[in-house]
């Protein structure tokens, strides 16, 4: 079993709470344990939930107190390989080559002819990385299916430059609105959780931890009403 | 080398997998060794955190959360069974049809192939008091659900009509294998099968107060002997036989 060096103060699921609280995210039991689980055992963390319960705000609010850049991948419907890993870049292949004395033969598969997509990146520096692969629902069972390869050994075959494999496992943040329903083997290799929408206690927390002023705004003058009224709400 | 034998101390978590599995929960073996991980880690100060953790690490659906629950709390909270000891267990058949040449007949009584360790444990569990069988109930609702135990068990075991009477499709039967003659009339005998129980869950909002001990009632169910559950899909358009 392999468990993760985490940054200092995380040792906790409660600890991480409170570090995410800190970020303006209120994290319930449940997402800091599978948060903290994610980070300890270096698995990627998949969030599911309805359209605006915070999913990629916990993606964000996660990167924020691990101080890394957060790398985004929207997906889409027809989302393929080369907008996810890389593309190499064919002006600039196409110069090199015009550029090239007669009897010289270019290389045409440089590092700087390597357009990076946001999984190579990721893959290149996980220590300072956090890659979010958003709304997975809205891609095709294909690209599903290339993740299942991505996510099971973090490395990427490159057929011109051989395979790259990641120095350590990067934080990967997977997030669906269950659109439709992921694949099981998709599911297996994260830590999962669900989250649902807030009941009404936690959503007054949510609305006093990030917009406390706009709550006390429309607070007053519906105070004041009472007040003319001669009562207390 | 590392050692062969599960500790102790490992087995109820190695069991609550096994126990989902039973209940048409898809968790791979990869999935027992992370939520084993994942305890590891957490180093667990309370239950609740070895549930969150089996959320986390199991992945149950949403809308299987309950059932998960419901059966996390029978396992970690309630009686354990070992891991395999019902597995050997398959449903009796219990009515044998037999076509033969433009007759149909069905055979009752001695064909019945059934066990007499289980006709006796069924027939405990049965006639066991309520309260003996389903500790953990004592909600309005389990309390009619008794009261309609009771009832049914009474119904299923009616007394004896007219007595013994001549089967006839059992002498002929026996005839035939004795190339016509007849040795002995077979007589009808009384059998004690008991009836069985049709449970219909209603796992909608309104039996939100209901649904812990309803689930339990379900679970313990499940466990006897003689037990199936059907559990039809969200639309009713297919159903799935367990046990």
């Amino acid at each position: 079993m392999t468990i993760r060096a985490l940054p200092n103060g995380l040792s906790s699921p409660e600890a991480l709470s409170e570090a995410l609280r800190a970020a303006y995210y209120l994290a319930d039991d449940g997402i800091a344990t599978a948060a903290f689980l994610s980070l300890a055992l270096g698995k990627p963390l998949l969030l599911e939930g309805a359209p605006g319960v915070g999913k990629t705000e916990a993606a964000k609010a996660l990167s924020g107190i691990l101080g890394r850049q957060l790398i985004r991948l929207q997906c889409f419907e027809g989302i393929d390989a080369s907008a996810a890993l890389y593309e190499w870049n064919y002006p600039r292949q196409m110069l090199a080559i015009r550029q090239a004395r007669e009897g010289e033969s270019a290389d045409l598969y440089r590092d700087d002819f390597l357009i990076e997509r946001p999984m190579l990146s990721a893959l290149r520096r996980p220590e300072s990385t956090v890659l979010l692969i958003d709304e997975i629902d809205r891609s095709d069972h294909e690209f599903e299916a290339f993740l299942l390869e991505f996510l099971s050994d973090f490395s990427i075959s490159i057929p011109e430059r051989g395979t790259l494999r990641a120095a350590e496992r990067p934080v990967v943040i997977l997030t669906s609105n269950r659109t439709r329903d992921l694949h099981e083997a998709l599911r297996r290799r994260c830590i999962y959780h669900y989250i649902a929408y807030p009941d009404p206690q936690r959503e007054a927390a949510i609305i006093m931890l990030r917009s406390s002023a706009v709550a006390e705004a429309t607070a007053r003058p519906w105070c004041a009403l009472w007040a003319c009224c001669g009562r207390s709400p | 080398m590392s050692a062969s034998v599960l500790p102790a101390a490992s087995r109820p978590f190695v069991a609550f997998p096994t126990l989902l599995r039973e209940h048409g929960f898809a968790v791979s073996p990869d999935q027992t060794i992370t939520f084993l991980e994942a305890i590891t880690v957490l180093g667990p100060r309370s239950l609740e955190q070895v549930r969150q953790a089996a959320w986390a690490t199991l992945a149950p659906q949403p809308h299987q959360r309950e059932t998960f629950d419901a059966l996390f709390d029978f396992h970690f909270l309630g009686g354990v069974a070992e891991p395999g000891e019902a597995d050997d267990w398959q449903p009796d058949e219990e009515m044998k049809v037999q076509e033969d040449a433009g007759s149909r007949e069905i055979l009752i009584g001695e064909e019945i192939n059934e066990t007499g360790q289980q006709a006796i444990e069924a027939e405990a569990w049965r006639s066991a008091p309520c309260a003996r069988r389903m500790p953990a109930m004592s909600s309005p609702v389990s309390r009619g659900i008794c009261r309609g135990l009771a009832a049914s068990a009474r119904l299923s075991l009616p007394a004896g009509a007219a007595g013994a009477s001549i089967d006839l499709a059992r002498s002929l039967r026996a005839a035939i294998r004795t190339d016509g003659d007849v040795m002995a009339l077979t007589r009808r005998r009384r059998t004690s099968r008991p009836r069985p129980i049709l449970l219909m869950i209603d796992v909608s909002g309104s039996m939100k107060n209901a649904r812990m001990p309803i689930s339990r009632w379900h679970i313990q169910s499940c466990r006897a002997r003689r037990a199936w559950r059907f559990s039809p899909s969200a639309r009713a358009s297919r159903g799935s036989q367990g046990r």
